[in-house]
This record gives structure tokens, sequence and C-alpha cells, in this order.
């Protein structure tokens, strides 16, 4: 790859079949290796296999992990995949392969994953960081490619690589920025400061009802905490929380009057000294998919934790 | 050094479920009881601001203590990262939400050690 101005770089790989992929992803592995740099491969776990088995003894260098464990929400991709691996490694280059949008991902996931795309550009600007975004043009949607080419630099097609025309992140930012719908009959819950440890009992009570495991009970009880007090502290101090069920998932989605205008909020990984701004990082931890509509009237923010594990 | 004692009292101003605290057991043990939330967030850092003062590790049974929400857990390991060399905060059976969260963002912090 051409020596840049900008150090980082954030090409999309249009591939469309297996061959395709690995002619645009070893060379890219074995190229980081040779050159001493660490690297990471962050895919869906068929990818994951494929890759493994074509690099061979190789892959043993690499850090590898299933986008679809580690990336399922993608709101924590780039704190704890993406900086994770980058931040491990301060003062070298490092390259990572990132897949976070593939054919099983759902219509209520999609929007999440086109924003995470986007900002991927603001959180690396300046960093010596390589991110290499496979895209399969056999399984998805126009609207996903097109979405691809506007929220990548560069583009690698057939092993040509062009710089995208369509190139403006901020505006998959904005424009996924998309109203919720509830489902009528969720449960809800006015809080104010009071009424914070209520909010989550209230949460817990109905997530036992709809069938959430054992084991996510402290995940869901963290995750409204933390959106309820931020309600409270940043949100003009009352908030409204929703509870429900919805595909497989329990809902929890808080609404306050708080105007959030950092795009990269609660995806910022924490630095041990630090003393506030974990809230929404560690929601983005917890739970499976994580979306946010912002607008000047206030905050919608909703959580889905997974009832079947 | 004594820890502030609180009651359960509601007292207008005042939070609704505040922490308890009381000595408990030999070695200079404190029982924290209740959760750690915004409106409790004062009192917890008051406890753990007596509790560096003293010598030695510091001792803490959280048994009773229901739930700590991140602000809670920041205390907890600000407090921990500014022991001196040597001195840990000895935490029996925290609350699920706080062992999450230590593990979350402070997985290194060896100046917290859990016990059952």
């Amino acid at each position: 790859m051409a020596p840049a101005a900008e150090p980082f770089t954030h090409p999309a790989l249009f591939y469309a079949d297996e061959a395709g992929y690995l002619a645009g992803t070893v060379p890219f592995v074995e190229a980081g290796l040779a050159a001493g740099e660490p690297v990471a491969v962050a895919v869906p776990g068929e990818n994951l296999a494929l890759l493994r088995k074509a690099l061979g003894g190789d892959a043993d260098r690499v850090r590898l992990l299933d986008m679809e464990q580690a990336g399922r929400n993608p709101g924590r991709i780039i704190p704890r995949v993406l900086r994770g691996f980058a931040d491990a490694h301060p003062g070298r280059r490092v390259r990572i392969i990132g897949e976070p949008i593939w054919r099983g991902r759902s219509a209520g996931e999609y929007p999440a994953c086109a924003q995470h795309e986007a900002l991927i550009n603001h959180a690396f600007t300046g960093r010596e960081v390589t991110i290499l975004c496979p895209y399969d043009t056999s399984e998805l949607d126009e609207v996903v490619l097109a979405d691809a080419r506007t929220t990548h630099p560069v583009l690698i097609e057939d092993g040509v690589e062009r710089t995208s025309d369509a190139y403006a992140p901020d505006r998959i930012v904005s424009g996924y920025n998309l109203p919720l719908v509830r489902p009528p009959g969720a449960a809800r819950l006015a809080y104010d400061a009071d009424l914070l440890p209520d909010a989550r009992g209230f949460a817990l009570e109905r997530a036992d009802r709809l069938g959430l495991p054992a084991d996510r009970r402290d995940d869901v009880a963290l995750a409204v905490a933390e959106l309820t007090t931020n309600s409270v502290v940043h949100g003009g101090g009352t908030g409204t929380l929703w509870v429900w069920a919805e595909d497989g998932h329990l809902v929890c989605e808080v609404r306050d009057g708080g105007k959030l205008t950092d795009p990269l909020a609660g995806r910022r990984p924490a630095q041990p000294g630090q003393i506030g701004g974990r809230g929404l990082l560690l929601v983005n931890y917890l739970a499976d998919l994580v979306r946010v509509h912002a607008v000047d009237e206030g905050t919608t923010i909703r959580c889905y934790f997974r009832l079947r594990s | 050094m004594a820890v502030p004692r609180t009651e359960r009292v509601s007292v207008p101003g005042r939070p609704r479920r505040p922490l308890v605290t009381d000595e408990c057991g030999s070695g200079d043990c404190v029982r924290v009881s209740g959760q750690v939330y915004l409106d409790t967030l004062t009192d917890w850092e008051r406890i753990l601001g007596v509790l560096l003062q003293r010598e030695g590790d510091i001792r803490m049974d959280m048994s009773d203590l229901t739930f700590v929400d991140v602000a809670g857990a920041t205390s907890l390991a600000r407090a921990a990262q500014r022991l001196p060399d040597g001195r840990r905060i000895v935490v029996r059976k925290p609350p699920a939400s706080l062992t999450r969260v230590l593990e979350f963002f402070w997985p290194e912090l060896v100046a917290i050690e859990v016990v059952e």
C-alpha cells in the first residue's frame, strides 16, 4: 500500500467467493507479519476457519477473533476489538482485518454496523493502523455495498485499489440516526434520581418474566443502571424506561432530554486512571446490540439482550 | 479510626436507601450494606476515604451489598490505585455487578483482592 500523509488506512475489500477472499486477505496478513507488525483478524466464524487454514503455521502469529462473538454488538468493535488490539501495541503500526457485516446481520443490527464503519475513520485518525474490511458482494445487499463505498476512503476489488469517490462517512452516521419504533404495550416506568434503583428492579422483574437467562441478569442490571443514571446526571434529571421482548431479545430503552453530541461516546476505551466516561462504554460491552437515536430534543438509547444464550 | 455509621431512616435530602456500615469480626473488617448508586456515591467515597487512613490492608465485607454501579466501582478502583505498594483492599463476597465492572476496566489491578 502506498504511503500516505494520513497514517491511518481503512480500505474495503469487495470479494465474491472464497478465492477472492483469500487473495485479498492472506497477502495482507503475510505482508504485516513480514514487516514485523502485530496482526489481528476479526471476522465471522466461517471466514475465520478459512483464513486459519490458509495461513497454516502463520496463524499462530496472528490474533484471531470470531467477530460474531467479539463484535456481536457493533458498538463495542472499536473500543474492545480494534483499539483493544492497537492500544496493546503502542508505538507500532498494526494491521487488522475487521469484517463487521455479514449476511446474517439483522435489519435492527445493520444501521449500527454502518455507523460503526463510519466512526472507525474518526476513532483512528492519526494512528499508525490499517484496518481492512471485507465485504461479500455475492451475499450482501446493494445498499450495504454502497454504504461501504461511503464509509471507506479506499476500495479494493479484483486486486485493484482505488480511492472511493463516494467517501463521506458522516453522512452514514447521521443517515442511520433513525427514530426507533417501540411496539405497543411495552412496560414503562418514568424515573428520577430517587427512583434509579427502582428502575433497575423494574427492568429485572420484567426480564425474568420474559425469560432472560439467569447469567445475563447482571448485564441488564448494570446497563439499565448506567443508562438511567446518565439521564439523571446528563439528561435533564428524569427519563423514561421501557422494557419488552422482540425477536428473541429482551429490549430495554431509555429516553431522556439529554443531547448526545459526541458520536464516539461509548466507543473510546477507558484508561485505568480515568474518572468518568465508562457508563455507555460498559453498555456497549454488555449488550448484544445498542441502538441510539439522538436529536436536539433528546436521546433514546436501546439495548438488546438475547433471551436464549 | 471510626467509620461513619449511617442509619436506615428516611430524611429529606438524604438517600432513600443509605449505605450502612459496621465493624465486623476481627482484623479491622468493615461491613457495608445497601447499594452504591448515584445517591449513595458520596457516602461510599467517604467510607473509602476513612478506610484509606487506616494502617495495613483494608478489609471490606460486601456480602450485604447488593449493587455497585460503575461510578462506585471507579471510586473503589481509584482508592486501590492510591494505596502504597504492598497494601491491598480485600473484598469479601462482592456483588456480581462490581466483579464484572472490575474485570472489564481494571483486570490488572492487583491491589483489590476478592475473597469468598
